[in-house]
């Protein structure tokens, strides 16, 4: 099966970004899609360049620019509250179940 | 692994009106020790400014400033306790502010010898009676040891 891609992006591509991408392939490993998903990181500034490659981009970044992809936003898993709908959705729109 | 914390950037009753006040002096104290080049305020501001980074901390406003790697000499966290609150627009969210009272400055060279730094301050941020204990911290040691003891 091919794998799903999902890619993070923030500002600087080294902070906020890396630590929601973490903790979103710690969740697909327990929720057993581990195997399913692939998760990358990279700055918004590279996130339209990149963005047809991925099935999903999940941001915690103010973004006003139309992907191709659908964009998610992802603070919720930073501050730790109010992960689940953001959870389902991104689940859904990977077409995980 | 070296520190990434110096009791010189733990910085108390930090008095400031303004997100740029904020930034500036926090970076002011990194450039003087050394950690950041000149170009990291410039940097850190204009970072702001396009990706806001308030969190809504567990029972106070939290904010992580950060910048590129390049404007960095070596890795290592500011702590700034506001002796006001002061209004950060929130991340992701630049319609939201938040009222900010604890700020952790960034400063990374890289992200991935950083991971368990940025989780665990992740877990700081939702634990609301440490990050009281940290907006308390009554000595620059106190506060060292804090964030020492819980950002691994």
């Amino acid at each position: 099966m091919i794998k799903k891609r999902v890619l993070v992006a923030c500002g600087t591509g080294v902070a906020t970004s890396v630590a929601v991408a973490r903790k979103l392939e710690n969740i697909f490993k327990e929720r057993g899609f581990g195997d399913l998903v692939e998760v990358s990181t990279c700055t918004v500034a590279e996130m339209e360049s990149k963005a047809s490659k991925f099935d999903l981009i999940v941001t915690t970044a103010h973004n006003s620019k139309p992907m191709p992809v659908k964009v998610i936003m992802g603070v919720a898993f930073l501050i730790g509250r109010g992960t689940e709908p953001v959870l389902q959705d991104i689940l859904d729109t990977l077409g995980l179940k | 692994m070296t520190s990434l914390f110096n009791p010189k950037l733990m910085v108390l009753d930090l008095e400031a009106n303004t997100v740029t006040e904020v930034l500036t002096r926090l970076s002011d104290r990194l450039i003087a020790e050394g950690y950041v080049k000149e170009s990291f305020t410039q940097a850190i501001l204009e970072r702001e400014t396009e990706f806001s980074t308030g969190l809504p901390g567990f029972g106070r406003g939290v904010a992580i400033p950060h910048a590129d790697p390049e404007h960095v000499n070596a890795s290592v966290i500011a702590v700034g306790i506001l002796r006001n609150p002061v209004q950060f627009k929130m991340m992701g969210n630049h319609d939201e502010t938040i009222d900010v009272e604890v700020v952790f400055m960034l400063a990374l060279k890289e992200s991935h010898s950083h991971m368990s730094v940025l989780q665990s301050l992740m877990d700081v941020i939702q634990n609301e009676s440490l990050l009281k204990q940290i907006k308390e911290a009554a000595t620059q040691d106190t506060l060292l040891q804090l964030m020492s003891a819980n950002i691994a």
